[in-house]
Formats: structure tokens, sequence, C-alpha cells
């Protein structure tokens, strides 16, 4: 049964700027269907013609066309219905699941909604028990809110909109925020919902999780719909596979190495495409068990020099002694670190929520005063200096690009490090200007930060502080709410600068972007560092990331699985692609 | 920033303090203490005898005379105070550092006292020096409990805490070192060498020993 349609939809912020442009989609009951496009191309915008939060609440703006909402059998157009009717039927998860938090106590902000549409409490306590059971939050009932982890608040918030029982559940990157164990959480809970008989739209860009699980694909481009089809033949049409490398969309990576391997001629045109590292490297032993293809052992690559012999004259920008850190409520974030990062690495630093990632980085940056321990930054206590000082040095770039953007125009954000050095007017003109075309943004140089996209807000975020030309750049998760281009950009910038002689250190859950772009991995669990060393032997490790349940990059896990074909490990799609271009022999 | 407020806080707190004890002290005596503020052209009389009230107490915090309590005059020394503290706010870290914000503060104070042709002299009752001799033993008494429970930290954690700490985790570990397994180079203490996965742990703990 149909229960949404979409009938030449557009809608622009400004005049004669279409954010969604002539969008015609229809939808049935009970399919989870995936939403995914590059920053900017009109996803969330058209989440909030959906909802009613455009015209209802968001009153600005041109809106033309329609959104049909099935309710009870009969056709109604949400401009026109009231939000609390709206709301019974169409259900909104948001990326920060905390804005969307009225109380305290998890059993009552489950409550409220259907407190506020007037159920009975007998009503209540059913529908509570129902979205509890299916999120799998029973033990958290009588938790606050405020104390949860991010995957917990994420499931709360979902469970809270799951209450109402909607007939559509939108969710706008619900785990975007959290490590790969929150993320799995809410994803499987997703996955239940949808089984349960709602409409569920899901905006995402970590495809891997997600597409294995979706009923159909749906590729927004510049406020168009660019490809609506299941995934398999999303990812598995050639042409239609070009199309989303053109706009930035990168396909799974079990689904992108077959397509790899197929243009190359590796394996047949017809080979099946997968969605999951197993059957990528099923597919592979399947020809292999055919007899089409034969297997040669080749040799792993070296490791590189700086971690085969101890180089005592080598600078080390950052120095940590024996630190320890203990929060006021006496939670101990960090247990005896003794680490040393050098000039000119490229550092990643990963490790599951609440392991200490981002209080490692407040003590390097001065803002928290290690409890016990030394922190040096050039060889200066951080402790004797002014955080002032530090910045001139040290370039912080948070999860968060709202946390640091408070200026009018772009332009005067990307100005406001350099004029606060005492740079004189030309050198400042200068750097904002190679700030801007650095990250693509010069279209938006006179233009109020706050009203960008998130990932283009995120793009400032870091202009703001490449005008300041760091020595040491320090990238906290660069990879949340961007899409593939935006975050390949980012990281290539990043590899750039590293190239420059400047050090970067990476605090990411994208395993695949760390082992892509870094010379080195610092893996933390619970305020100790567990493994430190090159990307390749650290995820070859894993038996001790499983104990501490960390996942390895997809490509390393399927080029693990495929280790008794005699294929090293790999972390990159052109290395495995070349291992089994080089290994895999055609009869 | 926070420790700026403290230091605000602590200004206030320990001028009512000096003006509490002037006033437990005997004010109906002769002061035989004088301390004159070298090189500034102008002074104040501060405290000259007379009995101890509200209103002396809030001349001793303006460092003025009757002037000091003129609008104009109470605004600029309030602005000074917030300047200094502005200024220095972001930079105390620790307590010398507020203790240097006060002294500022009240050098800006006098300074614009002076600009303004007001006289300045400080006196300090008799009895007013057993207080501050307490006063200061206190603070030096506290200043070394501070430094002395740093090495305590361990114990903290173990006692109050009940968290275990290995040896090997008490004590720095110098980096770069080679894994006494395979020889490959650690440039932090990883609880796993990168190339074997031997658990270095047992490695620290020998070590600390």
């Amino acid at each position: 049964m149909e229960i949404l349609r979409i009938e030449n939809l557009r809608f622009a912020y400004e005049p004669g700027q279409w954010i969604l442009d002539n969008i015609n989609l229809r939808f049935r009951k009970g399919e989870f269907v995936l939403l995914i496009g590059p920053s900017g191309c009109g996803k969330t915008t058209l989440l909030y013609c959906i909802n009613g939060l455009i015209p209802h609440r968001l009153k600005r703006g041109i809106r033309k066309g329609k959104v049909l909402l099935n309710i009870n059998g009969k056709w109604h157009d949400a401009a026109s219905l009231p939000m609390n009717v709206i709301s019974q039927h169409v259900q909104t998860v948001f990326q920060d699941p905390e804005i969307q938090f009225f109380k305290l106590h998890v059993i009552d902000e489950l409550a409220f909604t259907l407190e506020n549409l007037g159920y009975s409490r007998e009503e209540i306590a059913r529908r509570i028990e129902f979205a509890t059971k299916a999120c799998g939050i029973e033990h958290l009932l009588n938790k606050d809110v405020f104390s949860l982890s991010g995957g917990e608040k994420q499931r709360v918030a979902i469970a809270s909109a799951l209450a109402v029982q909607p007939d559509i559940l939108l969710l706008d990157e619900p785990t975007s925020n959290l490590d790969p164990v929150g993320a799995k959480m809410v994803l499987e809970t997703i996955e239940r919902i949808a089984k349960h008989g709602s409409l569920v739209i899901l905006v995402e860009h970590r495809l891997e999780e997600t597409s294995k699980h979706a009923d159909r694909v749906i590729v927004m481009h510049e406020g168009r719909i660019l490809v609506d089809a299941p995934p398999k033949k999303v990812y598995g049409d050639p042409e239609l596979l070009q199309k989303l490398y053109e706009i930035g969309i990168r396909p799974p990576w079990p689904a992108e190495l077959i397509s790899r391997l197929r243009k190359k001629r590796i394996l047949p045109e017809n080979a099946p495409v997968p969605l999951t590292v197993e059957d990528a490297s099923n597919i592979i032993k399947e020809y292999l068990k055919q007899g089409q293809l034969t297997p040669i052992k080749i040799p792993a690559p070296d490791i590189p020099s700086i971690f085969s012999s101890a180089d005592n004259n080598r600078r080390p920008v950052i120095e940590i002694k024996n630190l320890w850190y203990m929060y006021p409520d006496g939670t101990v974030a960090l247990r005896g670190i003794n680490l040393k990062i050098y000039e000119g690495e490229f550092v990643g630093i990963i490790g599951n929520n609440g392991s200490g990632k981002s209080t490692l980085l407040l003590n390097i940056l001065g803002l928290l005063r290690p409890s016990y321990g030394k922190v040096y930054v050039f060889g200066k206590d951080v402790t004797k200096i002014s955080v002032a000082e530090l910045a001139r040095h040290v370039g912080l770039v948070l999860q968060n690009p709202d946390l640091m953007l408070f200026q009018p125009t772009v332009w005067k954000e990307l100005a406001f490090g350099p004029r606060n050095l005492g740079l004189p007017k030309e050198e400042i003109e200068r750097r904002v200007k190679m700030a801007l075309k650095m990250m693509k943004i010069e279209k938006f140089a006179q233009r109020d930060p706050h009203r960008l996209s998130r990932g283009q807000r995120h793009r400032v975020a870091v202009g703001a502080v490449l005008s300041m030309i760091p020595k040491i750049f320090i990238a906290d998760e660069p990879t949340t709410g961007q899409d593939y281009g935006s975050c390949k950009d980012y990281l290539e910038l990043l590899a750039k600068l590293n190239k420059e002689g400047r050090t970067i250190i990476v605090v990411s859950h994208t395993l695949d972007i760390i082992a892509r772009y870094c010379s080195r991995v610092v893996v933390l669990h619970r305020g100790r560092i567990v493994l430190d060393g090159p990307p390749r032997e650290v995820f070859a490790r894993a038996d001790i990331l499983e104990r501490i349940q960390l996942d390895i990059p997809y490509i390393t896990r399927i080029s693990l699985l495929l280790r008794d074909l005699g294929i090293p490990v790999a972390l990159r799609i052109e290395e495995l692609e070349s291992y089994l271009e080089k290994s895999l022999v055609q009869r | 920033m926070r420790l700026g407020v403290y230091g605000l806080a602590l200004t206030f707190v320990l001028l009512v303090l000096i003006g509490v004890l002037a006033w437990v002290a005997d004010e109906q005596r002769a002061l035989p203490y004088e301390i004159r503020v070298p090189h500034i052209p102008n002074d104040i009389t501060i405290y000259d005898g007379s009995p101890i009230s509200v209103r002396h107490i809030v001349l001793l915090l303006l460092v003025g005379c009757k002037e000091a309590l003129k609008f104009q005059n109470y605004l600029v020394i309030l602005i000074s105070w917030t300047v200094s503290w502005f200024l220095l706010g972001g930079m105390a870290r620790k307590i010398r550092d507020i203790i240097f914000g006060i002294i500022f503060q009240y050098a800006v104070m006098i300074l614009y006292l002076s600009i303004v042709h007001v006289r300045i002299t400080l006196y300090i009752p008799e009895s007013i020096i057993p207080a501050f001799c307490a006063f200061f033993a206190s603070t030096g008494m506290f200043l070394l409990l501070k430094k002395l429970r740093k090495y305590d930290f361990f114990e903290v954690l173990e006692k109050k805490l009940n968290i275990r700490v290995e040896p090997g985790y008490k004590y720095e570990i110098p980096v770069p070192f080679t894994c006494p397994n395979c020889n490959a180079v650690q440039y932090s203490n990883a609880q796993y060498c990168w190339k074997c996965g031997t658990d270095l742990t047992k490695f620290y703990n020998e070590r600390a020993r």
C-alpha cells in the first residue's frame, strides 16, 4: 500500500536557488529506503518537507508541488495538515538526539509525546513497552537521558519516535556521531523497526552497514533524483556506479571491489554484486573453486623504515610522559600514557567512545591539566604556556563545527585567527584566499556560515584553522556528516599538508580513512594505548582488536578472509585489487 | 577564565578578612606601623585609627578615601578591577598567577588614584601581625599539602576509587624502546607489540621495579 507520494516538489530557501528541483517519488508501507547524496544536495530539506517542518515551522522559502500522506486511506497534502496531525503519522530522528530530549529520565521522554497526544495511561504503557522492546532499551528506562552513551541516546530518540507508532519514520544521519559499536546498535534497531511495517527513510553516509538491509536506494544530486533502484542494481550497474563516482559517492567497499575486478576482467561481467565482506570473499573463492582463477602467493610489502629502527635524532613535537587524567566525578579517562609523536608524522588515533581520545587531545592542547604526568609540545610543558600561545602552532578542528563558528561571514571567520596573530592586512587576505581555495568554499565567502549545510560548515571550520598555518594540525572526527567526496578532498588536503612537513593527528571512527592516509595508528582502549604501529600491522592484529570491540577496515577484512589464497593484508582497495590481479591468473 | 574569576573572588575575601581582623583589633590604640608606598607622588589615608565600620571597610576595599565613593570614581575603580582580570584571567594557571593578579589590579587602582591626586598611606594595626602570620602559615601549609598530594595520586586511585594500578603504569617509560621479543621499535607504551603481538605489560612492570 502506498503511504507517501511526492509530486513535482520544488523548494528554495532563497529565490532562484532551488534546493529541491522537481522531486517525484512514491513510497510503500514497510519499505526501508536509503537516501544518499553529497553534502548540500537537499536530503535534509526533503525530510523537512515530508515531516511538515517546511512549511509549518520554516516559513521562509518558496515551496511548490505536493507532499501527500495517506492517512486512513485518504490522501492529504502535508502543507495543509496541522503539525499535531502530521506528527502522529510521521516521526523524525535527527543527527543529534539531545536536541530532541525534553525530559530528564528515559521513561518520561518516551511518554512525553504520547501524553501530549492525549493517550490513556494504559495505552502509553503499552506503546512504551513496544518501543523499548523494539529498540532494546528496557534496562535504560530509569536512567538520566544525559548520562547515556551516544548509541544509547540515539536508541532512546528512536524509541521515543517509535512509541507514537508512526506510519513513516525519518532518520537523518542517526549514526554520524557514533562509534562503530554504537552505530551497529542503532542500525540493527532500525532494521527491526522496518520489519514492523513502518516506512523507514534513512539518510546515511555509512553505506556498508545500511545497504544490505535497504529495499531501495535513492541517490540525490543538486536537488534532483539521480537514481532510485534496489541496492544491487545501483551498485552493480557500471553506468550507475560511474554516476555515483562523479558526484562523490563511493559504493560499499565489497561492491566496489567486485566492480573493479569485473572492469579488469579478473572476474566476469556477470559476477554478482556483494553487499557484505563475506559475500565478496565468497564470490572470489567461488570463481577459484570453479577453476576459473589460479592463486599465486605474493610477498607482503615492507614495513616503513621509521618502525624498523629507532632514530634518536628525530625531534618529537609532542611528548607525553606517564599521563593520567581523572575528571572531577572520579572517571579516570587516561591511565599512564607514554607517547612520542614526531615531526612530519600522520597519526591516526582510534578507539571506541569512552576510550580517552578526546581527553588526550584536550591534554595536548592544554585545555585540560594532567592529573599526573607531563605533556610537552615543541619541548614546552603545556601547563606553563597559555592556550593562546599553543594555538599559534597547534590547530584543532572539532567534530561539531558549530562550536567553532561565530562570525557573520565565512571571510571574517577565516580572517579571525590571523588577525589575532597581529598579521598585516595583506598577509591576512592572502591566507584567507588560500584557505578558501583549499577548502573549495570561495563562493561562500560573504555568506553566513550558519546558513550552510553541515558538511559546508565543517569545511569553513577547517579553513579557519588552515588560515593560521599551524605546524600541528589535529582533526577530531573529520568525516562526521560528510559524504565520501568531501571526506576524500579533506583527507587529500591533510595528506598534502603532511607532505609539506606538517604533523597531522586525526581522531576518527572511519577506519578506511585511517588505513588509507595514516603512517601510524594509535589504538586506545579504556585510557591506555593498546597498539601503536604501522596501520597494516595494527589492523592485521584482528584478534586483539576484536577483544576490545574495535572493527577493522572493510578492505582489510576482505583481505584477511582471502589469506588462505596467499593474499597479504591490504589497507586500500587499490592494493587489494593489485594483489588479486597479480595473484589470480585467469586460465 | 575560571581561575580569573576565582582570583576576583579571592581578592574580595582577602580584603573583607583584613577589614574584619582590623575590626577585632583594638582600633582605639595608636598605630605605630606605617608603610609608605614608594615612588607614588600622592597618597591617601586608608585607616587613621577611627572605629572600624562598614564604611571604612568599603573604603579599604576601594583603596581610597571619600572621593572614591563618588560615582565616577567608583565606576572607574570597578572598571580597573574588571580590566585587570580580563587581562590576566585567561593566563591564570596557578595560585601565583592569582596573587600576581591581585597585586596588579591594586597597582592599576593606585595608579588611577594617583592620577586624580589622592593621597595614599597604608597603615597596619599592631594586632593584625599575628593574624597575617597565621594567614601566611595556613596558606603555606595548604600549598605544601597540595604539592605533597601530587605524589599520592596513585594512593587516591587505589584507596578511594578502588582502581588497581600496575607498577608499570606508575612511572614514565622512556620511548622509543624495542620489543624484548622481536626488537620492533615502540614509540609508546602500547600494551601489545604491533609486530609480534607480545603483551608488553610484564616488561613495563619489570622496568618499573
